[in-house]
């Protein structure tokens, strides 16, 4: 019911993309409401949240006003939500193309680097000799930021993919290796003992106590790695890239098209939420176990 | 069964020796239900963790069943203080995780049931720990040390963290169980009813360094009451030689 509000402030319109994205919506909204009368779970749901969203489109609602109806901002710098949405949908075979090549990057980047930092967190907190070698590395080089190697990568490595790529790659493996590593030394010895009594050798230890015990840091480590991961990525296209959605921001910045900036990150902000929002689904899945899971 | 010979035990802390023990003789034969008591600082866990081969003594002899013991063994199981059962898997994966170790898990699945079963879990096979009482987990955890069907039993002081009544009751647990199974068990335990209650004998240690002071034969029909006067009267004796009977006595008892 609350999209009344916003529906109610679309009255002058120069081009009817907003006014289609709020049909759209009203339409979407009410197709929930329509549902919600047999299900009370959803009527709950929506009545909770129907505040946030009245306030969100009214937010909406006056910076419509503000932006395109009276145009208060410098027009060159804050385009009419027409306009933002106008780029969507007319550039949207070029943006998914963007949106691709930079999940594969970090697609690339991010399995790369979590995975041996996986192994690498794994072989610090099992192995006396790897902890020995590995730890001053890893208190060495992780904290430093992964960007500054680019110099370096850049010399090292052929394409500006591959260089991306390890970039990320190095951002995602430093929080993933230490928080696996403090997650098994932080493991009660009695666990171990437990297993040992039971018969589990060195290797099952490791498989079925170590890591299961070790879970909850390790997707610490995993959600660090990739709040990390996304801000290399837009950094990181900003190296050469021809493609990506960090670089089609800046190309767009340095046109003046301001328009599609705000396009590109509308588009960045719901691809990251998609991606988080798994991973939370992911971890919630693993670790039911837990007692008070952190919540996020 | 488990035969201890001139055990002695030296800990570093912090960098100053720490002599737990230095000469322990014990033996115990097959069957049998073994109490260690005594003040804390006598070494009481430390027996119990070197009989588990979890940690190695400094001289002597173990032998479990004519063997030296130099690992830990399935045939010796443990029953930790605190349960310490796995708290990322459930209760059936839990009491599954010795079978699954040993790789017979698929041709015993009908065994893991009856355990559950056996200590009254049935229901709760989907719960995790954190979700049960201290006493379902350690009925739990019981079942888990059980199934893979132990020799010997080392149990450290696990009803210590229960209420009085699921003590009682977990305590009449672990004694039908043990008939039924036949286990040895050796038990380390701070209580004298606990000890007067489930035990053949009762090892009497005191502390610095820990030796072996007196071994008391506890001759009571089994079951045992706990408030007949036979029972009361072996646990004063026993409270006795622990000094905490009223006045300091050093002399010998014969209980």
């Amino acid at each position: 019911m609350q999209h009344f509000i916003p529906n109610a402030s679309e009255q002058t319109k120069s081009l009817p993309y907003f006014s289609y994205f709020l049909i759209a919506i009203f339409a979407v909204y009410a197709f929930f409401i329509a549902l919600s009368v047999k299900n009370k779970k959803l009527s709950e749901k929506l009545k909770y949240s129907s505040l946030f969203y009245a306030v969100l489109f009214l937010i909406l609602a006056v910076l419509n006003l503000i932006i395109a109806k009276f145009a208060l901002l410098p027009v060159l710098y804050f385009p009419s939500f027409d306009k933002i949405l106008g780029v969507i949908v007319k550039e949207h075979l070029f943006l998914l193309k963007c949106v691709g090549y930079s999940a594969r990057l970090l697609a690339y980047g991010f399995f790369g680097g979590a995975i041996l930092g996986f192994i690498t967190g794994v072989s610090i907190g099992f192995s006396k000799t790897m902890s020995y070698w590995l730890s001053p590395v890893i208190h060495l080089v992780g904290p430093m930021p992964s960007t500054a190697w680019i110099p370096i990568l850049l010399v090292i490595f052929p394409t500006v993919v591959s260089t991306s790529a390890v970039l990320i790659g190095i951002a995602v493996w430093f929080p993933v290796a230490l928080m696996t590593a403090s997650g098994i030394a932080n493991i009660s010895q009695t666990y171990f003992d437990a297993g040992k009594i039971l018969g589990a050798g060195r290797f099952k230890s490791i498989l079925f106590i170590g890591i299961p015990a070790a879970a909850p840091h390790i997707f610490l480590g995993v959600f660090n790695g990739t709040c990390m991961s996304f801000i290399t990525l837009v950094v990181a296209e900003l190296i050469g890239a021809k493609y990506g959605i960090g670089w089609y921001i800046n190309w767009q910045k340095d046109m003046l098209a301001y328009a599609n900036v705000y396009a590109g990150l509308i588009i960045i902000a719901v691809c990251f939420y998609l991606l988080v929002t798994g991973l939370f689904k992911l971890r919630d899945r693993v670790l039911t176990w837990q007692k008070g899971t952190v919540k996020w | 069964m488990v035969k201890i010979e001139h055990l002695s035990k030296t800990f570093i802390q912090n960098g100053i020796e720490v002599k737990v023990f230095g000469n322990i003789n014990l033996e115990v034969k097959k069957g049998e239900f073994v109490s260690l008591i005594g003040a804390s600082g006598c070494g009481k866990s430390t027996l119990l963790r070197l009989i588990a081969g979890l940690i190695q003594p400094d001289s002597g002899t173990m032998l479990a069943n004519g063997e030296p013991i130099t690992a830990p063994s399935p045939t010796r199981g443990f029953a930790f203080q605190e349960h310490a059962l796995f708290p990322w898997l459930n209760i059936y994966s839990n009491i599954a995780f010795g079978l699954k170790m040993l790789g017979t898990f698929k041709n015993n699945k009908s065994l893991v049931n009856e355990w559950i079963e056996r200590v009254g879990l049935k229901g709760f096979e989907k719960s995790f720990s954190h979700q049960l009482s201290g006493g379902m987990c350690q009925r739990a955890a019981l079942a888990r040390s059980f199934i893979v069907r132990p020799d010997l039993l080392l149990l450290d002081e696990p009803l210590g963290a229960l209420d009085a009544f699921t003590r009682m009751n977990m305590q009449d647990e672990i004694l039908r169980i043990q008939e039924q199974e036949k286990t040895t068990m050796i038990m380390v335990t701070h209580d004298v009813d606990e000890a007067v209650y489930m035990s053949d004998r009762v090892v009497v240690m005191s502390p610095r360094p820990g030796r072996i002071r007196k071994i008391i034969n506890i001759e009571l029909p089994r079951p045992r009451s706990r408030i007949s006067g036979l029972f009361t009267e072996r646990r004063n004796k026993l409270l006795d030689i622990l000094h905490f009977g009223g006045e300091e006595k050093e002399e010998e008892y014969k209980i």
